[in-house]
């Protein structure tokens, strides 16, 4: 008689083991999920504001191609100081303190926005010139960088980096 | 070896109706073990309806990825035009652009992005996903019209440009060069629901600025 007593709570031991482990794998998947979906969200972000930045940087090598190669021949490494969100008071990213920042409220503030963050120009260097008769453009290479503070402390960096052709004295692009 | 003794001897017992379980033991255990899984099952009711609430926010996540894509390397940027919710219209006309917008812009949106007239479209629509959640998806462009552009010359100096001094007006006779776009998707966890409906909607933002790049 003990010793089926004895199986039996073996039994129900190995049976409540076995829900508390399946309960466990359950949580940790959901959390993983809600995670990953957080971190997903920001990267996106990211990336999105660097893809910003760089078309940041290549409108002003269309708006300016004389000036930056002028610039560059008289030795600067830092041509274009204000390639950075932070310093145009109209693109700058700070998230509004409200909870509930939505397009669908009338007269919604865009000064505050739903993100928080800041884009910016790392490096922009000259790489080769075409000083043909009929055809003068300058290559580039365009470092830029982007940070995104999510919520919980979390904080999301997306880089990019490309070449870019810019005809000297029409502007026009090639990437 | 004890085991199998102890099996034999309590096969031998039932069989002669000495020993077992009563319907009452068997009511109590069976009362024992609702009382065990009845967490269990509300925690898996749990973990379903977690499972759904991140599929939803799965498929926003990805529509946003899909129309934020489209805006910042498809469209050109003169189609984009400002206002809450942003317009799409192209200025110039060209066919190409015009069946651009018109295959692109219902994945983008679902339904209700038809603008006042032929060739105008709206950044706003309703859209369902297959297990027939609903999305509102919300597009607002603004124009940038007072960024700076300066280029520090060394022997030279700064010097800094306004938009105005550097290119042409546009279409809606502005001197505009970049643009921000701001998307905003907003769901509801209940299916079938119009996220504007439900108070206990759920929303995603992204943002980016476009630059004027068109050839």
């Amino acid at each position: 008689m003990n010793n089926r007593r004895g199986i039996a709570e073996v039994v129900v031991l190995f049976f409540a083991i076995f829900i508390a482990l399946f309960m466990c794998v359950l949580l940790e998947s959901n959390t993983s999920l809600f995670m990953q979906n957080r971190k997903t969200l920001g990267q996106l972000q990211a990336y999105y504001l660097a893809q910003s930045a760089l078309q940041h940087a290549i409108l002003k090598l269309r708006l300016l191609p004389k000036e930056t190669y002028d610039a560059f021949r008289a030795g600067a490494t830092v041509p274009f100081p204000d390639v950075d969100s932070d310093l145009h008071p109209q693109i700058r990213f700070a998230r509004s303190s409200g909870q509930d920042w939505s397009l669908y409220v009338p007269g919604v503030d865009i000064d505050t926005g739903p993100i928080d963050g800041k884009y910016e120009l790392k490096a922009i260097r000259l790489e080769s010139s075409l000083n043909g008769m009929s055809l003068v453009q300058d290559g580039y290479q365009l470092e830029v960088q982007a940070t995104v503070r999510g919520t919980g402390n979390m904080t999301f960096v997306d880089g990019v980096s490309e070449q870019i052709i810019v005809s000297r004295f029409t502007g026009d692009v090639g990437l | 070896m004890a085991t199998g003794l102890n099996v034999s001897r309590s096969c031998h017992a039932l069989g002669h109706g000495k020993t077992g379980l009563t319907f009452v033991e068997v009511m109590i255990s069976v009362l024992i073990l609702a009382a065990l899984l009845a967490p269990v099952y509300k925690f898996m009711n749990s973990a379903v309806r977690d499972t759904e609430r991140f599929y939803v926010e799965t498929v926003a996540i990805s529509q946003a990825k899909f129309i934020m894509d489209a805006l910042m390397f498809q469209i050109p940027w003169r189609a984009i035009r400002a206002g809450n919710p942003a317009r799409f219209e192209d200025p110039k006309a060209v066919p190409a652009i015009r069946i651009l917008l018109e295959s692109l812009l219902p994945r983008m949106f679902g339904t209700g992005y038809e603008g006042p007239s032929a060739g105008i479209y709206l950044g706003d629509g309703l859209f369902a996903d297959k297990k027939g959640f609903l999305y509102r998806i919300r597009l607002k462009c603004v124009d940038l019209g007072e960024v700076e552009f300066t280029i520090d010359i060394p022997g030279k100096g700064r010097k800094s440009f306004m938009q105005k001094e550097l290119t042409p007006k546009d279409a809606d006779g502005n001197n505009t060069v970049m643009k921000k776009l701001i998307l905003e998707i907003r769901w509801s966890r209940i299916k079938g629901v119009d996220p504007l409906q439900d108070s206990q909607s759920k929303a995603l933002h992204l943002v980016a600025i476009k630059s004027y790049l068109d050839g």
